[in-house]
C-alpha cells in the first residue's frame, strides 16, 4: 500500500501517517510513564494527582482523541469507493485462479482472459466481484484495499489508478490448499496502450506457427482439453478452465504460479498438482513427454 | 445528640433512594439501553438494505436520530440519579455507616457506566450522520 | 493462674483436633485415587499444567510455521501440513491455552482470595477439566495423524462445509465439547464470585481480580453459546445437508461469519482481561499502595465487557456489508479503546501513587504494558474500516493481534506465574534466570512481530503457506523466525525453571511479596484447607489493615476452624454485604466426574466419525453417570439443619431457592442456555430476511401438534411452580411429579409431529431446516426437563425430597420456566412464518 497508485490506497496512507504518528506520542508518554514510575522516580506521588492522571489522561483526553479518529474515518469511508464508474470488469475468484471479463455498458461479456486485468491510467473501474466456488478476497494494496467474493453475493469495488504500472495482487481469504498461489497482476496502462492491449485481446487466437505448434494444438483438441479451457477461433470452448486465447500475452501461468515459458509450461501440464497442490486440474503425467513438449509449443504461440 | 432536620431528612431521603436489596443489578439499566440502542440502529439499517438493496437511508436514519435522542436522555436522567445517591451517600450519616461503602461504590459504580454508556450511544450513533444510502 | 493453664492447654489440644479434622476433610486422596480429586487446588493445578502443555505444543507448531517462511518458495511442509499447522496453532491457543488458563488460575486462587475453602460446585471444575483433557487432546492430537481441520480456527463455510475427511468435525465437535466446560467453569466462577465471599468483603472490597472474574465469567455465559448454536448448525449441514450455509438452498455462509464473530470478538477481551486482572493484583503488591481509581478499573471491566459485543463487524469489514453496518463497527471499536485506556492509566496512577520496588513479576509487568498498548493503538488503526480494508487478513493484523495477546496475555500470565508462584509451590522462582526469560522473550517478541506490521502493508496475507522471491518480503520474513527462536530459548528457560526438581531448596517466606490481598493467607507449602479459619474482612487489602490477620487465622481465632463432621464445607454469604448466610457442603473426591467426562468425550468423538448409535450410546451413559452423581452427593439431606461457625453465629446448612447456589448455578446456566436458541432464533429470521422470494407455504405447520406441545410445556411448568409451593413428599408427592414428567414426555413428542406431518424436508431450505432446528431443540429441553422430573419423584419417594427440602424443586422449576419459555417461543416463531412480512 506504500505505492499508493491508485485513490483509495493514497487516501488511506494519508489517513496511516497521523495516525501513526499520534500513536508513537501516545505510546511514548504511557510507556515513558511506567518507566518513570518504576525507574526513574519509584517514590510516592500524591494519590490526588494519580486520580487527575486517570481522569485527564485516561478518561477525557482519549474520549477526545478518540472522537476525532472516529469523525476523520467515518469522513473518509463516506468519500470511498463512492464515484460512479467509466465501466465494469467482472472479476470471478475460483479455486485458485481469477476469471476476467470486460463488460460493456449492457453488462455483456466483452472479452474474457484471466489472472490479468489490464486498466487505463485516470479512470474508474468498477470491479464487479463474484466466487464461484468458495469464499475469497480481491486485494490489491497498491490500488485499493480489499472486497471479498462470497458466495451468493455480488461486491463492487472501484478501483482509481493514477499512474502507470504493474501491481500485484493476491487472494486474501483463506480459499483452500493453495490459498498462497493465488495471485494476480493488475496492469496499469496509458489510454492509448489499454485500447491497443482491449482490441487485441478481444481478437480470435492466432493460427498455430511452425510445425510443432500445429501438431500440439492438434494434441490440444485431441486429448479433449477443450472440454474445460476455450481458444476463441478453434473448436476449444470450455467454460471451466482459464480461458487460452492470448495465454502467451501474459506474464506468469497458475495464477502467478511459474513463469510463463516453454518449459514451465510442460511443467505445469505433467504435474499441476505438485506445482500446486489442490488445483482442479488433474496433472497429465501420464501422457507421453513428447505430447506434453508440442501442446507446451502450441499454448506458447497464443499471443 | 439531635441531628438537625435537615440532615434527617437527607438521610431518610438517602435510604428512601439506597434500597440495597436491589443490588448489583442496579448498575446495568444504562450499559443496557446503550446495547438495545446499538443492536436496534445496526439491525434496522442492515434488515432496511437486505430488503432494499440500493435504498436511501434518510428517513431511517433520522428515525433512528429520534431514538438516539430518547436513549441519551434516559441514560442522562440514570446518570443524573446515580449522581444524586452518591451525593447523598456521602452527606448522610449513622444511618448507613454500616453498609456505606457497599452503597457508595455502587452508585459510583453505575454513575462512570452511565457516563460511558452515553459517550457508547454518541460512538454508535455518529455513522447516522454520515451514509446517507446502503452502498 | 493454673486454671488459666489449664484452659490455654484445653484450647490448644480443642484447637489441634479441629486441626486434625479440617485436615482429614480436605486433604487429597494418595495413590491413585489422587486422580479422584476434585478440590480447587488440584483441580486447578492440572487444568493450568494441561493448558501450558497445549501452550507448548502450539508453539512448536507455530514454530515449524516460521521455519517454512524463512526463505521464500519453502518446501520444508506441504501447503495441506502448513494449512493444518496454522489452523490448530490458532485454534489450540485459543480455545485450550488462552481461555482454560484463565478457569485454571481463577480455580487455583479465586478461593483463596476470598478466604473460602473451595468453590461452590467442585465436581463440575473437575467435570470441566476431564472434558477439557479429553476433547483438548482430541483436537490437538488430529494433526499427528495429518486429519487436522484445514481452514483456519473460523472454519468458514462453504470451503469448509464442502471439505472432505474428518478435519472441520473434528473442530466443531471438539471445540463444542471445550465450549461446554467452559460454559461449566464460568457457572461455577460467577457463584464463586456472587456468594463465596468472607464476611465483611461486600462488594466494595471484592479484589479487583474476582471482579474481572465475574465480568468475563458473564461474558462467556452470553459469548460462547451462540457458538455452540452455530456449531449445531454446522454439523448438522455437514452430517446431513441441513443447508443453513449454502446458498442455493436459502442459506448464507456470512451468517457463520456472524455468529463465530458474535463469539470471536467477546473472546479476545475473554482472554484478555482475565489476564489484565493479574496486573490489577500485582500492580498495588509492588507500588505498596491500594490500587487507585477502584472504581474506575470496574468499570473498565464492565465496560468493556459490554462494548466488545458491539465490535464483531470488525472482523468482517472486508465482506461488503453496508457501508453504515461498518460505520456501527468502526466507531464502536474505536470507543472500546476508553474502557482499555482507563485500566492502563489506572496502573500508571498506581505506580506513580506507590513506591515502588523491581522484582521479577514488574519487569513483567513493564513489557505487558509496553508491548499491549502498542497493540491496542494499532487495535484503534485496525478499527477504521478504510485502513482495515488494506491491512484485513494481511501480516499487520497478524502483528496486531499478537501485540495484544502475547503482551496484554502472555505478559501478564508469565508476570501471573512468578507472582503466583509461592503461592503454588511454595517456593520461589530464579530471579536471575526469570530476568533472562523476561528478555528473550521480549526481545524476540518483537524481533518477531514488529516487522510483520510492515511485511502485510507490503501485501503479504495470513495463512499462505509459501510466498514468490523477489517480492521485498524475505528479509522480513527471515528476521520474524528469526526472532521466533529467540522466543522459543526463552519459553524453555522458563519452563526449566518451573519444572526442575526443587526438593532440598528452603520454603518461601509467609507472604513472600508483602501482598495485602486474602490469598497470602496460604501457608508454605499450602495447607489442603486453604485457610485455617475464615476471617472477616474489613478492606480491600486486609492483610495490610491488619497486621496480625495472618496470625489470627492461623491460630483459628476466625469463622469456621472445624469440620465437626469430617466433611468438606464452606461459608456462604450474601451477595452485597458478604454476611454469612449458610454453611455449605461441598462434594469430596470422586471418579464420577472423570467417568462421566469420559463418556461426554467418547460420544462426542464417536460422532466426529459417524458413528451415531455410539454416540447415543455412550451419551445417555453420561447422562446415566451425571444422575447417579446427583443422587449420591446433592441429594442426602444434612444431619444437623444449624451449624456454629465461630462467635455464636448460627447458619443453616440447607437453604433452597435464590439463597441457595444450586438455585443461582441453574439459572446461570439457563442464561447460557437460551443464549444459544435465541441465537437460533436470530438464524431463523436472518434467513427470513435474505429470503423475502422464498415460498413458504410449505412450511406451513398443522395448527394442533405444536400448540399442543406449546400448552403441555407450559402446564408442566405452571404445575412445578404450583407443586413447589405447595410442598412435595413422600409417594404421592412423587405420584404427581411422575404424572407430570408423563405430561412433559407427551409435550416434548407432539412437539416435533407438526414438521413431521406435514411433510417438511430439512435438507430442502435453510429454513424449513430451522423450523426442525428450533422445535427439536425446545422438544430436548422439555425432554430433559422430564428427566428431571422423574429425579425429583425418585428423590420424593425415598425421603429426599420433602417441604422443607426442596432444592431439587426450586431448581427444576426454574428450569423449566426456561423450558417453557422456550417450546412457547418456537411454536409462536415457527408457526408465524408464513404471515411474516
Amino acid at each position: 500500500m506504500f505505492e499508493a497508485a491508485g485513490v483509495e490506497a493514497s487516501k488511506v496512507l494519508g489517513l496511516f501517517w497521523p495516525l501513526l504518528a499520534g500513536a508513537a506520542v501516545i505510546w511514548l508518554l504511557v510507556v515513558g510513564g511506567t518507566f518513570y514510575a518504576m525507574r526513574i522516580r519509584p517514590e510516592r506521588h500524591s494519590e490526588r494527582f494519580g486520580r487527575r492522571l486517570i481522569l485527564i489522561g485516561g478518561v477525557i483526553a482519549p474520549t477526545l482523541i478518540l472522537a476525532g479518529i472516529a469523525v476523520a474515518s467515518l469522513r473518509l469511508m463516506a468519500d470511498l469507493r463512492t464515484a460512479p464508474a467509466d465501466f465494469t470488469i467482472r472479476v470471478t475468484g475460483e479455486q485458485f485462479w481469477w476469471r476476467v471479463q470486460y463488460l460493456d455498458g449492457q453488462g455483456r461479456v466483452t472479452m474474457e482472459t484471466a489472472n490479468e486485468i489490464a486498466l487505463p491510467n485516470g479512470s474508474a473501474v468498477e470491479l464487479e466481484l463474484r466466487t464461484r466456488d468458495v469464499i475469497h478476497s480481491f486485494w490489491v494494496p497498491a490500488l485499493a484495499g480489499k472486497l471479498d467474493m462470497v458466495p451468493g453475493m455480488v461486491n463492487r469495488l472501484l478501483l482509481e489508478p493514477r499512474r502507470t504500472g504493474t501491481y500485484r495482487g493476491q487472494c486474501a481469504e483463506f480459499c483452500g490448499e493453495s490459498h498462497a498461489l493465488m495471485a494476480f497482476r493488475v496492469r496499469v496502462m496509458e489510454p492509448a496502450e489499454y485500447r491497443i492491449w482491449l482490441e487485441h485481446q478481444r481478437t480470435d487466437a492466432p493460427p498455430p506457427a511452425g510445425e510443432p505448434a500445429r501438431r500440439g494444438h492438434d494434441r490440444f483438441l485431441g486429448y479433449g482439453c477443450g472440454a474445460c479451457h476455450s481458444v476463441r477461433g478453434t473448436p476449444a470452448t470450455g467454460g471451466v478452465g482459464p480461458d487460452l486465447t492470448h495465454l502467451a500475452s501474459r506474464a506468469r501461468i497458475g495464477a502467478e504460479t511459474l513463469r510463463n515459458d516453454h518449459r514451465s509450461l510442460a511443467r505445469w501440464l505433467e504435474s499441476t498438482d505438485v506445482v500446486k497442490p489442490g488445483v482442479r486440474m488433474p496433472a497429465f503425467g501420464m501422457l507421453p513427454a513428447e505430447d506434453l513438449e508440442l501442446i507446451a509449443s502450441y499454448l506458447e504461440g497464443l499471443e | 445528640m439531635a441531628e438537625p432536620s435537615t440532615n434527617d431528612g437527607w438521610q431518610r431521603q438517602a435510604l428512601a433512594l439506597i434500597d440495597p436489596r436491589r443490588g448489583l443489578w442496579r448498575m446495568l439499566p444504562s450499559p443496557l439501553i446503550a446495547a438495545v440502542h446499538f443492536t436496534v440502529c445496526y439491525m434496522a439499517t442492515s434488515v432496511y438494505c437486505i430488503r432494499s438493496g440500493r435504498g436511501e437511508l434518510t428517513t431511517l436514519n433520522v428515525l433512528l436520530g429520534g431514538f438516539t435522542v430518547v436513549a441519551l436522555l434516559a441514560i442522562g436522567l440514570l446518570a443524573w440519579a446515580a449522581w444524586r445517591r452518591l451525593h447523598l451517600v456521602r452527606q448522610s450519616r449513622e444511618g448507613l455507616a454500616k453498609r456505606r461503602g457497599e452503597i457508595e461504590f455502587l452508585a459510583r459504580i453505575t454513575w462512570y457506566l452511565a457516563l460511558l454508556s452515553f459517550v457508547g450511544v454518541l460512538f454508535i450513533a455518529a455513522p447516522l450522520a454520515f451514509f446517507g444510502g446502503c452502498r | 493462674m493454673t486454671r488459666d493453664a489449664a484452659a490455654a492447654s484445653d484450647r490448644d489440644a480443642e484447637r489441634r483436633a479441629s486441626a486434625e479434622r479440617l485436615l482429614d476433610a480436605w486433604r487429597a486422596p494418595s495413590g491413585w485415587r489422587y486422580w479422584s480429586e476434585v478440590n480447587n487446588t488440584e483441580v486447578g493445578v492440572w487444568y493450568a499444567a494441561t493448558a501450558f502443555a497445549f501452550m507448548l505444543y502450539a508453539g512448536v507448531l507455530a514454530l515449524i510455521m516460521r521455519t517454512q517462511l524463512a526463505v521464500p518458495e519453502n518446501d520444508l511442509v506441504s501447503a495441506n501440513t502448513y494449512n493444518q499447522l496454522y489452523t490448530m496453532h490458532g485454534t489450540i491457543m485459543m480455545f485450550l491455552f488462552a481461555v482454560p488458563i484463565f478457569e485454571a488460575l481463577s480455580i487455583i486462587v479465586l478461593p483463596n482470595m476470598l478466604g473460602a475453602r473451595d468453590l461452590p460446585f467442585p465436581r463440575l471444575s473437575a467435570y470441566g477439566y476431564w472434558c477439557f483433557l479429553i476433547g483438548g487432546t482430541f483436537v490437538a492430537g488430529s494433526i499427528l495423524f495429518g486429519i487436522a481441520p484445514t481452514a483456519g480456527w473460523f472454519m468458514y463455510p462453504p470451503l469448509t462445509t464442502q471439505q472432505e475427511g474428518v478435519g472441520a468435525d473434528v473442530w466443531l465437535l471438539g471445540l463444542g465439547f471445550i465450549e461446554i466446560a467452559s460454559i461449566a467453569a464460568s457457572v461455577e466462577l460467577i457463584t464463586g464470585v456472587l456468594k463465596c465471599r468472607p464476611p465483611g468483603m461486600g462488594i466494595d472490597r471484592i479484589p479487583l481480580y474476582a471482579w474481572y472474574v465475574l465480568v468475563v465469567g458473564a461474558m462467556i455465559l452470553f459469548a460462547f453459546p451462540p457458538l455452540i448454536a452455530g456449531d449445531l448448525m454446522f454439523e448438522m449441514e455437514r452430517a446431513f445437508d441441513w443447508p443453513f450455509f449454502d446458498v442455493a438452498r436459502g442459506g448464507d455462509p456470512v451468517l457463520w461469519q456472524h455468529i463465530f464473530w458474535i463469539f470471536g470478538h467477546p473472546e479476545v477481551y475473554i482472554i484478555f482481561l482475565p489476564t489484565i486482572a493479574i496486573l490489577a493484583m500485582i500492580v498495588p503488591t509492588f507500588a505498596r499502595v491500594p490500587v487507585v481509581g477502584y472504581t474506575w478499573i470496574v468499570l473498565s471491566a464492565a465496560g468493556t465487557g459490554f462494548l466488545s459485543f458491539a465490535l464483531w463487524v470488525h472482523h468482517m469489514y472486508a465482506v461488503g456489508l453496508p457501508k453504515i453496518s461498518q460505520g456501527f463497527a468502526s466507531t464502536a471499536s474505536i470507543a472500546v479503546a476508553l474502557p482499555t485506556g482507563i485500566q492502563i492509566f489506572a496502573f500508571v496512577a498506581t505506580l506513580l501513587a506507590g513506591n515502588v520496588i523491581v522484582r521479577l513479576p514488574m519487569l513483567f509487568v513493564f513489557g505487558c504494558i509496553a508491548i499491549f498498548v502498542a497493540g491496542g493503538l494499532t487495535g484503534v488503526m485496525v478499527a477504521i474500516a478504510p485502513f482495515d480494508w488494506q491491512v484485513h487478513d494481511s501480516y499487520f493484523v497478524v502483528a496486531h493481534l499478537h501485540y495484544t495477546l502475547i503482551g496484554g496475555m502472555g505478559f501478564s500470565v508469565l508476570a501471573g506465574v512468578y507472582y503466583f508462584f509461592p503461592y503454588f509451590s511454595g517456593r520461589m522462582l530464579d530471579e536471575r534466570i526469570g530476568r533472562w526469560v523476561f528478555w528473550l522473550i521480549f526481545v524476540g517478541f518483537n524481533v518477531t512481530f514488529l516487522p510483520m506490521h510492515y511485511t502485510g502493508m507490503l501485501g503479504m496475507p495470513r495463512r499462505v503457506f509459501t510466498y514468490e522471491a523477489g517480492l521485498g518480503w524475505e528479509t522480513l520474513n527471515l528476521i520474524s523466525t528469526a526472532g521466533v527462536y529467540v522466543i522459543a530459548l526463552g519459553l524453555a528457560l522458563f519452563a526449566f525453571d518451573v519444572f526442575r526438581p526443587r526438593r532440598g531448596r528452603p520454603y518461601a517466606d509467609r507472604n513472600p511479596w508483602n501482598a495485602g490481598t486474602l490469598e497470602w493467607l496460604i501457608e508454605m507449602p499450602g495447607q489442603p484447607w486453604g485457610v485455617r479459619s475464615i476471617p472477616r474482612v474489613e478492606g480491600r487489602y486486609p492483610l495490610w489493615e491488619d497486621p496480625e490477620l495472618i496470625a489470627k487465622v492461623d491460630a483459628a481465632e476466625y469463622y469456621m476452624p472445624d469440620a465437626p463432621e469430617r466433611t468438606r464445607e464452606t461459608l456462604i454469604t450474601s451477595v452485597m454485604e458478604a454476611e454469612p448466610m449458610q454453611c455449605m457442603r461441598v462434594s469430596g473426591p470422586s471418579f464420577l466426574p472423570l467417568i462421566a467426562a469420559a463418556f461426554t468425550g467418547t460420544s462426542f468423538i464417536v460422532a466426529t466419525f459417524h458413528l451415531y448409535t455410539w454416540a447415543v450410546i455412550t451419551g445417555a451413559l453420561a447422562i446415566a453417570v451425571i444422575l447417579y452423581w446427583l443422587w449420591r452427593d446433592t441429594a442426602p439431606i444434612p444431619r444437623h439443619d444449624e451449624r456454629d461457625i465461630g462467635f455464636g453465629v448460627r447458619v443453616p446448612t440447607y437453604v433452597s431457592g435464590p439463597r441457595s447456589c444450586g438455585w443461582w448455578g441453574m439459572f446461570i446456566t439457563m442464561l447460557a442456555d437460551v443464549t444459544a436458541y435465541l441465537t437460533l432464533v436470530f438464524s431463523f429470521y436472518y434467513y427470513v430476511a435474505i429470503n423475502p422470494s422464498a415460498d413458504r407455504s410449505a412450511l406451513t405447520l398443522p395448527f394442533l401438534w405444536p400448540f399442543a406441545g406449546l400448552l403441555l410445556s407450559v402446564a408442566v411448568a405452571g404445575a412445578v411452580l404450583m407443586l413447589r409451593r405447595r410442598g412435595v413428599s413422600g409417594p404421592r408427592g412423587a405420584g404427581l411429579l411422575t404424572l407430570l414428567a408423563l405430561l412433559g414426555a407427551v409435550g416434548a413428542a407432539v412437539l416435533m409431529v407438526g414438521p413431521a406431518e406435514a411433510a417438511i424436508a430439512p435438507t430442502s431450505h435453510a429454513l424449513a431446516a430451522m423450523v426442525w432446528i428450533l422445535l427439536g431443540w425446545s422438544a430436548a429441553h422439555v425432554g430433559l426437563g422430564v428427566l428431571m422430573l422423574l429425579f425429583c419423584a425418585v428423590a420424593a419417594v425415598t425421603g429426599r425430597l420433602d417441604e422443607k427440602h426442596d432444592i431439587h424443586l426450586w431448581n427444576i422449576e426454574v428450569y423449566w420456566y426456561f423450558a417453557a419459555f422456550m417450546a412457547t417461543l418456537s411454536v409462536l416463531v415457527v408457526w408465524s412464518l408464513p404471515v411474516v412480512p
